[in-house]
């Protein structure tokens, strides 16, 4: 009688230890696992935590990516731990903790450690070497460029392809001139413009940018 | 001659107890900090109205070679700027140096720019012609004039045909060149093509 008591007694305080702690839905703070994404500009992000994922969409007006804001549907309880992470970025973006290049899951924490649990994240969109192919070209001094922004190449001699000096970043327009003639030779360009793809445009491609050049006179 | 040797010593002393103390400016903190917009050599930066530091071409950083002493004012000025700059402004320039090294001084050149504009003839209502300067991109509905982001004094430009109109062909004249001042004179011909 004594000794079942005492046993009845203990099952309860168990309980009740064990209820303390969080079992049920007990009325603790929850936490929801918040953000922004800055500069997504196309679809395809999946963000996650634990086993959790969510897809964020860009949200994107005259060429300007707004910031998107995240929620992730279920929420932590205190002192969860938890981290957050790029779990697929875009085709044609790269995605990384807000600041932190190459960095795509938060640092370990805890649920309750912060106010908020707030991560940030950013979107860069790829960039890839514009070139192609060069015929004839025997004269020296020949200039390539593309528009105004991403310098001026200088070509030698000889040469049968070439890469323009600044990478150019997907869904840009491009267009390849001429700036200065090599001696001797007139060169011209075919294939010149176009819209970046989503992978490097060099002598290889299916229609590739040629800079034709035959002598002069 | 040891009397010789030791007298140069002397000297060499202090002409080094001197220097280091920076002839008039003596002071131990350095005073300095970012510039941006550089990319010809022709600035120079003044403080106090002092020795010049001439900035050169593609410099990020800057820092007065004479140290400033603590609790002093400082007034950094531009004396000179890039011949192609617009301007060269100086944020954070002023104030008391307290205790520490003053480093985060911004210089902000604005280099010149000027238009690139042209005239279409031929389009005769033809739609969908898009003329581009590398990633500047301009759609044309109309014969007449057109105007292309503005480009840097000094920079190239290229204008081409990104996209031609519907039922006619259009090619480019004088769209090469380097800007030295207001660009006018690019020349898009359109000719009708087929029936």
């Amino acid at each position: 009688m004594t000794l079942f008591s005492i046993r009845t007694a203990l099952v309860l305080a168990l309980a009740a230890t064990l209820a303390s702690c969080g079992g049920g839905s007990s009325g603790k703070a929850t936490f929801p696992v918040t953000g922004s994404v800055y500069n997504l500009a196309y679809k395809g992000l999946v963000l996650q935590t634990g086993s959790q994922k969510l897809a964020v969409a860009p949200n994107v007006t005259n060429g300007t990516a707004a910031v998107v804001p995240y929620t992730f549907p279920v929420k932590l309880e205190y002192g969860d731990p938890y981290t957050v992470s790029v779990a697929e970025s875009p085709p044609q973006q790269v995605c990384y903790i807000y600041g932190n290049v190459g960095i795509t899951t938060t640092v370990a924490d805890s649920a309750g450690h912060r106010a908020t649990i707030y991560v940030p994240f950013q979107c860069d969109t790829k960039t890839y070497s514009l070139g192609g192919a060069i015929t004839g070209l025997t004269g020296a001094g020949l200039q390539l460029i593309n528009g105004s922004t991403d310098g001026v190449l200088t070509v030698a001699a000889g040469a049968t392809t070439f890469t323009l000096p600044t990478a150019v970043q997907v869904d840009k327009s491009y267009g390849v001139s001429v700036l200065t003639q090599p001696a001797g030779q007139t060169c011209t360009v075919s294939n010149a413009t176009g819209i970046m793809p989503n992978n490097a445009v060099d002598a290889t491609a299916a229609n590739p940018i040629t800079v034709s050049c035959v002598n002069n006179g | 001659m040891k009397s010789s040797i030791l007298r140069t010593g002397l000297v060499l002393a202090c002409a080094v107890s001197l220097a280091s103390c920076g002839g008039g400016n003596t002071g131990t903190l350095l005073l300095g900090g970012y510039v941006s917009g550089v990319t010809q050599d022709g600035l120079v930066l003044q403080n106090n109205g002092g020795s010049d530091l001439a900035v050169a071409a593609n410099a990020t950083t800057f820092s007065f070679k004479d140290y400033v002493p603590t609790d002093s004012v400082y007034n950094v000025t531009v004396k000179s700027r890039p011949a192609n700059t617009e301007k060269c402004d100086v944020v954070g320039g002023t104030g008391n140096t307290g205790l520490y090294s003053v480093t985060s001084i911004q210089v902000v050149c604005v280099i010149e720019t000027h238009s690139l504009k042209g005239n279409v003839t031929g389009l005769n209502g033809a739609a969908g012609l898009v003329l581009s300067n590398g990633a500047d991109q301009v759609a044309i509905s109309a014969d007449g004039g057109f105007e292309m982001a503005r480009v840097s004094l000094g920079y190239p430009y290229g204008v081409t045909v990104l996209h031609q109109p519907a039922n006619a062909t259009c090619t480019v004249a004088n769209g090469v060149g380097t800007v030295t001042g207001d660009v006018s004179n690019v020349a898009v011909t359109c000719v009708k093509t087929g029936a």
